[in-house]
């Protein structure tokens, strides 16, 4: 497993591509819904919501009632009744053919063969029919006549009958690999019959399961320890076993999911929660180069993008799962916002750049923005004098007019562009420059 | 933004804006998972429409514990469930005894050769019963014994069915390129 990191078994493959697969919704559906949710809303009986709607319906209820009750009341010569009598006639009909026929197909006069099987099963070989007969029920019905001949011949020599099964004919020799494995679940095996001079085998797989094939693939999905045995059915009615071990941990579960939807980055930090199972170690790749050990993370991404986040829950036998959610941060979504206050630093203009790690302070006016392709602020005074503005996202309201702090108080803001997906924005707010004591 | 919590909230209330907010958050991945259990995209749309009408009308039975994401889920796989016993009594069972030969060696697949879109095209060729073992078993990662009873079927049926639709996966992936 470990040797072949690159390859991936087909459940992880799955999970990773189409586990957190999101696909688009028509944009119609959400009318559709939406009258369907009020009509059921409506139907549903809430006291705190009883209006005459609620009451005209009872009463319509009771009428219909009443009018199905006094219909019933009259002399009932259904016709669904006879139809259904009817057809229970024919069934029986069938039944009584198919009787018939079973009776002539094997009508050899060999009426006694499941009795005479019977007791050679009880002679000495105990359970042993029961193999058989798994076996044999599986395969086809061919099978079956040819023991019951085979009976038929030990019949005429009954006396020799032990001496021939147990000197005459040759034991089976079981033997099959791998005969120790181990894995994490779900472990598939592959398990090759090595044995020789037998008839038919049964694999017993000790979760519930069985086989007849020769060289079975078995799925062991559960953890636990199994021991495997292979039976051998040899010449008249000779029998070997075989056992193995398998030993089956327990698949750890790796989910994950961020706490807010859709956290604004740089800007905001990004929380994780964690819902993997049966894991002791946790290995989270942000996407961005990044990686952590915690259990739950939190993050802060560098630059705006668009992140996939990995998560592989690593159990303590060093079984693996993970979970990917593809541009699980900062994906698709065009956002622009502004806070409502900020402090200007005293030293002096700044010039207005600012990066998001820079500006803990909020030193700076500037917006919070994801997919925005061209932008333009305005700030006013109260007075609508023009303080501020800027073509370019990077650089915002150092609080600074003309070189002069500028009055504490509210200003106004407004801004216009558009984003990525072509769709123009304008937005406008206040913001209140609180001075710096 | 608007958190989860708010969201739920207001759907609690009957909000008209907080349930469209929620479809509008929420409706893209659940209807990732329907694609996934449907036969075709309008009765995937059936199943998210249904799903998402037991949510709202159930939301008071979230119990807050967990994940709220997965309590969606688990709805809406629920209903594909439903979807998917209906459906049997119109379509006859398939069986595709033909690819099970038998695999020997366990190599794995190349990963990244292979687009999501390709995945579920050959995910969709699998006989609708087979689809939904592997989606339950492979993707929600249920275990037999619990895709047994949610589907009413014995469980070494589940489990050689799911190793079937694992060798035809495998076997289609192989050949896909």
């Amino acid at each position: 497993m470990k040797s072949e990191r690159e390859y991936k078994n087909i459940e992880e493959l799955y999970r990773a591509s189409l586990g957190e697969r999101e696909y688009p919704v028509p944009d119609n559906f959400w009318p559709g819904l939406a009258g369907k949710l009020r009509f059921r809303e409506f139907l549903r009986f809430r006291p705190g919501s009883f209006n005459i709607y609620y009451l005209a319906g009872l009463v319509a209820a009771a009428l219909t009632v009443s009018v199905l009750v006094l219909k019933d009341q009259g002399p009932s010569v259904d016709s669904p009744d006879i139809i259904i009598s009817t057809d229970s006639i024919t069934g029986i009909n069938e039944n009584i053919m198919i009787k018939e026929e079973s009776f002539e197909t094997p009508g050899t006069g060999e009426n006694e063969t499941p009795e005479a099987e019977k007791e050679t099963g009880e002679t000495g070989m105990q359970g042993m029919e029961n193999y058989k007969e798994v076996a044999e029920a599986v395969k086809a019905g061919t099978k079956r006549n040819e023991t019951s001949t085979a009976n038929k011949i030990d019949r005429l020599s009954v006396e020799n009958k032990f001496v021939t099964e147990t000197v005459s004919q040759p034991l089976p020799v079981a033997g099959f690999t791998p005969r120790i494995s181990q894995g994490c679940a779900p472990l598939s095996i592959y398990f090759e019959n090595l044995s020789h001079n037998y008839d038919s085998c049964v694999w017993e797989f000790d979760d519930g399961g069985l086989s007849t094939d020769e060289n079975p693939v078995w799925i062991y999905d559960e953890e636990g320890n199994y021991e495997v045995r292979l039976i051998l059915f040899g010449k008249g009615g000779t029998r070997t076993t075989k056992s193995g071990m398998v030993t089956v941990y327990p698949r750890p579960v790796a989910r994950f999911e961020i706490r807010e939807g859709n956290p604004a980055i740089p800007e905001e930090q990004v929380h994780f929660y964690n819902f993997s199972q049966n894991a002791t170690e946790w290995e989270w790749d942000f996407g961005d180069g990044d990686t952590s050990h915690d259990f739950e993370p939190s993050h802060f991404y560098e630059k705006p993008g668009s992140y996939s986040v990995t998560l592989k829950a690593i159990s303590e036998y060093g079984c693996i799962d993970s979970m990917v959610l593809t541009n699980a941060v900062g994906n698709n979504t065009c956002y622009i916002k502004f806070p409502n206050a900020f402090v200007p630093n005293k030293g002096g203009p700044t010039g207005g750049y600012y990066s998001p790690r820079s500006d803990q302070q909020e030193e700076v006016f500037h917006p919070v923005y994801s997919g925005v392709t061209s932008y333009n602020l305005k700030i006013y005074s109260r007075m609508g004098i023009l303080v501020f503005e800027s073509d370019e996202l990077q650089i915002g309201w150092d609080g600074y007019y003309k070189g002069q702090m500028a009055e504490p108080g509210v200003y106004i803001w407004k801004v216009r562009g558009t984003f990525k997906n072509g769709e123009p924005f304008v937005k406008g707010g206040d913001v209140t420059l609180v001075p710096k004591w | 933004m608007i958190s989860d919590r708010q969201i739920l909230e207001g759907c609690l209330k009957h909000d008209k804006l907080s349930q469209k907010l929620l479809f509008e958050k929420y409706s893209g991945m659940l209807m990732g998972i329907c694609i996934r259990y449907a036969t075709d995209i309008p009765e995937a749309e059936d199943i998210l429409q249904e799903s998402l009408l037991k949510v709202y009308i159930n939301i008071k039975g979230y119990s807050g514990e967990g994940s709220f994401t997965g309590w969606m889920r688990r709805i809406v796989i629920n209903t594909a469930i439903t979807y998917y016993h209906r459906n049997l009594k119109h379509k006859h069972h398939v069986k595709i005894e033909e690819v099970f030969t038998g695999e020997a060696g366990e190599t794995g697949i190349p990963d990244s050769r292979y687009t999501a879109d390709e995945l579920q095209k050959v995910l969709d060729l699998l006989p609708p019963g087979y689809k939904v073992i592997f989606n339950l078993y492979a993707i929600e990662g249920y275990k037999h014994k619990e895709i047994a009873e949610m589907l009413g079927i014995d469980i070494n049926t589940s489990k050689s069915q799911y190793s079937r639709a694992r060798s035809f996966l495998r076997k289609k992936l192989e050949n896909y390129k």
